[in-house]
């Protein structure tokens, strides 16, 4: 396995002296553990070798596309019981006793499973057999920014590390030429902002940090050389810069000036691995169809099959944010036009990952932040749903997960989990299950205290997994 | 609060790292051989793995047992004493820790923290020698000690130097070489100012053969502007200064009176108790100064959350935990935040401590409500604002009076088509949009100001501000044993508490940031922690020496600061000698100058420099430096950047709008924190993505770009010649022949590819913009 960082092919100064600082108990981690990972052998043997988070920023409604609650049908207009909202601060938007509200999709049962998804998902039931869908989910705020950063991070803080920068910190990358964890975004204009801490590294390196490719001519920024540099000339320069570092190191002996000769190198692939990589002109037309992909025009469809291209050459985490998902009006029109754009990729996504034989070492996430609720906030005519944190559903497939099954309970509402709670801490201690992280000595040390994506919490969900 | 110490592992590496643990164990140990000492060897051990829960966490010690404090150790329950000082046997501890049963062994198996052999080994000579304790080192007073002797005299330029030689000499080490002339003044002037010495700034130096020619040259660089915005640069992290409020809404704010009030108060070489008390409380100084008030909005430059899901209490304190926080890690090198939901688990820091404290920074006025909510906010009114106003309130009043006239002069019907009326009313409407864009234009500089009476403060159970305990009153953390008629009962009585001189940690946290940054890292490598977590001072004399300087020089920051970039120990070369890799790869025992690479603003600022471009001076309201374009709106975040012009384009990185949700992308890339918390210690990271930022942002290209032109223009003629200026400008030194040759030969092949000069240099002035040497501090 290699390493992104430069630090892989410096000298063993840089090494040594960071083991020794570490043994010396300045910053100190968990070491042997924590080698062990970086190493390229985690804890314990790895079901999932990469993951691709399918991100649906804003919040899916869960009582529309997974979770039918016939209940919820009959009393659609009713005041919600007021037993729901004991112990429960308020609503994100809504004020006021609002009154529950029925789904007018259809729900069905799809494959030998008999995983049962809405109307609004008819690709995806085409994969059905292949997914796990956790209806018992539960995070701990309805407010978007904290709410991603929750997902991210396990913490609602802005300054903590995201799961792929724990992952980039705990095994590294298995790839030369492109950065471990990259994150492509689509998605309506209307929704929520993205923030840099979303890719953030928080306190570990810098260097953890996702690296956001740009739907732009140029996916890494200042890519492309200036338009009077030519890419021999480039190289010529590169040389010439190569030559001078080695002096300087001929002359320090500082191992960070390998490292830097190895950064030019690799900026250098990038410029031609990376445009190679996005330019989806290269996939056949069977594939564009597939997925729904349409070179040069941005879509989720196209960050799907990037996705997977990415994750072919040994990204270890890709996350794709798709926007517009906060449905607060008009749910039927807004949730008809997300589910459009993102159904058939993310099915098509799944199909053509089984196909090639990765689905089994790679680990699809498809969620929000949190569900929606199942009363309605009306504005005007129409209607939408307010954000909800108590109970929503996440689903994922491959990577040694169970494929085809149905994990965990809403009450009837769709409102509390009744069954199975799935605590974010607890998904996030799957996710580093499956591979092969034990998400209690995945630490960093910092502010005197050893840090993790768990905080204090998470219970592997020993029942998803295959 | 964020501090990036620790480094990852890179793969492979283990066997070494077990042999490199050995030698360590002698260098950060060098007494090892005598007694036992509890701070330096038994405290770590017992801090990491055994208490958090048998430390100082009530809700979380197990069996009644606490380890931290010797009764509690040493006290016999049931027959049985967990440490028996001075007899292994009847120690409990000694047994558990090293029993094979699964259901005694401690730490237990569940818990992922296990004792070594070397670990217990030194609990079982501590036990043997009688168990003793000690209170955490940086709790106790800094003690001043005479200067060690040392055997080389020649060597020490000042008292830094005594203690640094007479640590290495008793490790049989020899300092460092010094470093050239060249490098040492291209490390001094970037390290006090930011920007890169001209070339006849080196001449100069270079020709001085006075024996003072340092201390000359480093106080003549402290005397700048340049010097003050350098320093001002670290302070503004920890200050965690920006131009937004932070949060999803990450609205503008005008706060950039504050980051001129710290470049001015560096400049006059404002004592740091009073720069202390001025940002802690200005504004409740007894007739507080505008400067004095500007100085408050050191603590709001908190984060400001904003919105209508939650109680507007919860949003206001958000931003009072985080000034606690903050000043917890400024001024005490104390990881606070970690009390605000329960008691410390490492240091005497109790949950009702962190809401003492937080009692004296929660009665702020707060106003508005859902996304207006603010807080109290100065009008900064320029003189040549108020002139402006009055004239233009003269302006208004007589057109208004000229309009009234002419109406009155017509009747109704006329004057609908009266042209002279019409470019009346049209003078009077000018005037009135330029008034109203002026008062627009006045900034509203948020500040500090305190609520006549004081809120009460509950503790928050659990962290939780609905779940209210206990009221407190104010005061300052039990562990330093303030009398309750001394307790601070106000913001500003809290201040001079802390620069009172008789704290233990404010001037040792001090001096070690400054140390950090002449060092790369401090004396205590953890700045923001100086706690029993934090890592223990590799020189604790000279600490305790630099402490006692700055407090009794009447906390003249500067003068601390001569003493360590004048000293031999800072003129030390950067070459990592053989002798030294076995014996400090660290660099714990400083045998060289660290060289790592500059901060990202640095980079610009030298790019621009060196190209002739950087504009210097003040530059009040934040700039706008060429971005890629549509890169807010990519990520659909409020606003738009426009790119600066002018000289706004060119001015020194300091002044570049500091967006918390997207910074300027060269500047993240290049590791500047987003500070939306207090940044103690920057990470340096080396990656590709930095490498296509110095080779190909706008921003660099159009340097490299001026810097060709820059050399064509100064030097007529001669490649030879041009390529020795160019190396002049970037590296402060002359080409070595090998070096001259390889140029001349790039040359020649850039120039197969084009008949464009231009382009032929540019090709290049953009290696040496790039050349480790150059983003590196020499």
């Amino acid at each position: 396995m290699n390493d992104l960082s430069p630090h892989s092919s410096a000298g063993a100064l840089s090494r040594r002296a960071f083991l020794q600082r570490s043994a010396a108990g300045l910053g100190a981690i968990a070491l042997g553990s924590l080698l062990q990972a970086r190493a390229g052998q985690p804890h314990f043997a790895a079901r999932a070798k990469r993951v691709i988070f399918l991100f649906m920023a804003g919040g899916p409604s869960h009582v529309d596309l997974f979770d039918p609650k016939p209940r919820l049908n009959e009393l659609d207009g009713q005041k919600i019981p007021a037993e729901l909202l004991k112990d429960h601060q308020q609503f994100a938007l809504i004020r006021g006793t609002p009154n529950l509200k029925g789904s007018t999709r259809m729900f069905s049962r799809h494959g030998q499973s008999g995983v049962t998804l809405s109307d609004w998902l008819p690709h995806l039931a085409k994969v059905s057999d292949e997914l796990a869908v956790i209806r018992s989910m539960k995070t701990d705020t309805n407010v978007h920014d904290p709410g991603v950063n929750m997902m991210n991070c396990g913490s609602v803080m802005f300054d903590r590390p995201t799961l792929g920068a724990w992952l980039s910190y705990g095994l590294g990358s298995e790839n030369q030429d492109l950065p471990a964890y990259i994150v492509l975004t689509s998605g309506s204009d209307d929704g929520q902002p993205l923030l840099q801490s979303f890719w953030g590294s928080g306190f570990l390196e810098s260097r953890h940090q996702g690296v956001p490719f740009r739907n732009a001519p140029d996916p890494v920024l200042h890519l492309a050389n200036p338009s009077h540099v030519s890419r021999p000339s480039r190289r010529e320069q590169l040389d010439l810069l190569a030559w001078m570092n080695q002096r300087q190191h001929d002359a320090l002996r500082d191992p960070e000036i390998l490292s830097r000769i190895a950064s030019y190198e690799m900026a250098f692939r990038m410029q031609s691995s990376v445009p190679e990589l996005t330019d989806l002109r290269q996939e056949p037309e069977h594939m564009l169809k597939l997925y729904g992909a349409e070179p040069g025009k941005p879509s989720f469809a196209n960050n799907c099959l990037l996705a997977r291209r990415l994750i072919e050459k040994g990204v270890r985490f890709v996350q794709l944010y798709d926007r517009g998902w906060d449905s607060h009006t008009d749910i039927d029109r807004e949730h008809t036009r997300q589910c459009a754009a993102a159904d058939r990729p993310s099915a098509a996504l799944i199909a053509d990952l089984k196909q090639r034989g990765l689905l089994s070492d790679t680990l699809v996430i498809w969620g929000g932040e949190f569900g929606r609720t199942p009363v309605a906030q009306v504005m005007g005519k129409t209607y939408g749903r307010d954000h909800h944190p108590h109970g929503f559903t996440v689903w994922l497939a491959g990577g040694g997960v169970r494929p085809g099954i149905t994990y965990g309970a809403t009450d009837e509402f769709g409102y509390h989990v009744a069954e199975n709670p799935v605590h974010v801490h607890d998904l996030h201690a799957t996710i580093l299950h499956l591979l092969g992280i034990d998400h209690e000595r995945l630490t960093f040390r910092t502010q005197g205290r050893d840090f993790r994506l768990t905080d204090v919490a998470g219970d592997v969900v020993k029942d998803i997994l295959a | 609060m964020k501090v990036r110490t620790n480094k990852t592992i890179p793969p492979g590496w283990v066997l070494i790292g077990m042999l490199a643990m050995m030698t360590v164990a002698v260098i950060a140990r060098p007494e090892l051989s005598g007694p036992i000492q509890f701070n330096r060897d038994v405290l770590p051990i017992l801090a990491d793995k055994c208490f958090s829960c048998h430390g100082p966490d009530p809700n979380q010690r197990k069996s009644g047992l606490r380890l931290d404090l010797r009764d509690g150790a040493t006290a016999e329950k049931k027959g049985l004493r967990a440490i028996s000082p001075g007899d292994l046997a009847r120690s409990a501890v000694w047994r558990r820790i090293t029993t094979d049963n699964p259901d005694e062994v401690m730490p237990p198996p569940k818990v992922p923290k296990k004792l070594n052999p070397a670990e217990k080994a030194v609990i079982r000579r501590w036990i043997e020698e009688g168990a003793p304790y000690q209170n955490h080192w940086a709790f106790e007073l800094p003690r001043r000690s005479a200067l060690p002797a040392v055997r080389n005299r020649a060597w020490p330029k000042n008292a830094v130097d005594h203690f640094i030689l007479a640590r290495l000499e008793q490790e049989g080490l020899s300092p460092g070489r010094e470093v050239s002339g060249e490098s040492l003044i291209r490390r001094i002037t970037l390290d006090l100012t930011g920007l890169p010495p001209a070339p006849e700034r080196v001449r100069i130096f270079l020709g001085d053969r006075r024996p003072d020619r340092v201390e000359r040259v480093v106080a003549e660089l402290m005397a700048t502007r340049a010097y003050a915005e350098r320093q001002a640069q670290d302070w503004l992290d920890l200050a965690r200064y920006a131009d937004s409020n932070g949060y999803a809404d990450d609205q503008t704010r005008d706060i950039w009176p504050y980051r001129e009030w710290v470049i001015n108060a560096i400049a006059r070489n404002l004592p740091f108790d009073q720069f202390t008390i001025e940002q802690l409380a200005g504004d409740m100084l007894p007739g507080a100064t505008t400067e004095q008030r500007i100085a408050s909005a050191f603590h709001r430059n908190a984060p400001q959350a904003k919105g209508n899901t939650y109680p507007v209490e919860e949003y206001r304190l958000k931003g009072v935990s985080d000034r606690v926080n903050t000043t917890g890690t400024v001024w005490l090198g104390l990881t606070l935040a970690c009390a605000e939901c329960h008691d410390h688990k490492f240091d005497p820091i109790t949950q009702r401590d962190y809401f003492s404290m937080f009692a004296l920074f929660n009665n702020v006025v707060h106003t508005g409500e859902a996304f207006a909510q603010d807080g109290p906010n100065l009008q900064l009114a320029s003189a040549a604002h108020h002139t402006r106003q009055r004239e233009l309130d003269q302006q208004v009043a007589a057109a208004t009076k000229r309009v009234e006239v002419r109406e009155s002069e017509l009747d109704a019907g006329a004057a609908k088509v009266d042209s002279e009326l019409k470019r009346l009313k049209e003078i009077l409407a000018a005037s009135v949009k330029e008034r109203t864009e002026l008062e627009q234009s006045i900034p509203r500089l948020p500040v500090m100001e305190e609520l006549a009476t004081p809120r009460d403060t509950r503790i928050h159970l659990r962290g939780n501000f609905l779940n209210k305990g206990d009221a407190v009153s104010p005061a300052v953390p039990a562990l330093f044993t303030l009398p309750p008629e001394q307790q601070p009962r106000n913001r500003l009585e809290f201040a001079r508490w802390l620069v009172d001189g008789r704290n233990p940690l404010v001037a040792r946290v001090a001096v070690n940031r400054l140390w950090q940054a002449c060092y790369g890292h401090g004396l205590v490598r953890t700045p923001a922690d100086f706690g029993r977590q934090g890592a223990l001072p590799s020189h604790p004399e000279l600490l305790d020496w630099l402490a006692c300087e700055l407090v009794e020089s009447g906390w003249d920051v500067r003068h601390v600061h001569q003493l360590l970039v004048n000293s031999a120990t800072y003129r030390q070369s950067a070459r990592v000698s053989a002798a030294v890799e076995q014996r400090d790869l660290q660099n714990m025992l400083l045998t060289r100058a660290p060289r790592p690479r500059l901060p990202g603003e640095q980079i610009r600022d030298q790019a621009l420099a060196v190209a002739g471009l950087l504009v210097t001076g003040p530059s009040g309201k934040p700039v706008f430096p060429v971005q890629t374009s549509g890169y807010w709106e990519e990520r659909a975040l409020p606003g738009k950047w426009v790119d600066s012009s002018g000289a706004d384009r060119h001015r020194r990185s300091l002044y570049t709008y500091w967006r918390r949700m997207a910074l300027h992308p060269s500047l993240e890339l290049l590791d500047a924190p987003a500070r939306s918390v207090c940044t103690a210690k920057r990470s340096v990271s080396n990656v590709p993505t930095q490498a296509l930022v110095t080779l190909n942002d706008p921003i660099f290209v159009e340097a490299a770009e001026a810097f060709a032109a820059r050399l064509l223009r100064e030097v007529p003629s001669g490649d030879s010649a041009r390529v020795a200026h160019a190396f002049h400008l970037a590296l402060c030194r002359a080409p070595a022949q090998t070096e001259s040759a390889r140029f001349l030969a790039f040359l020649r092949q850039q120039r197969a590819r084009t008949p464009d000069e231009k382009i032929v240099w540019t090709a290049v002035t953009a290696v040496l913009l790039n050349l480790d040497e150059f983003l590196c501090r020499p």
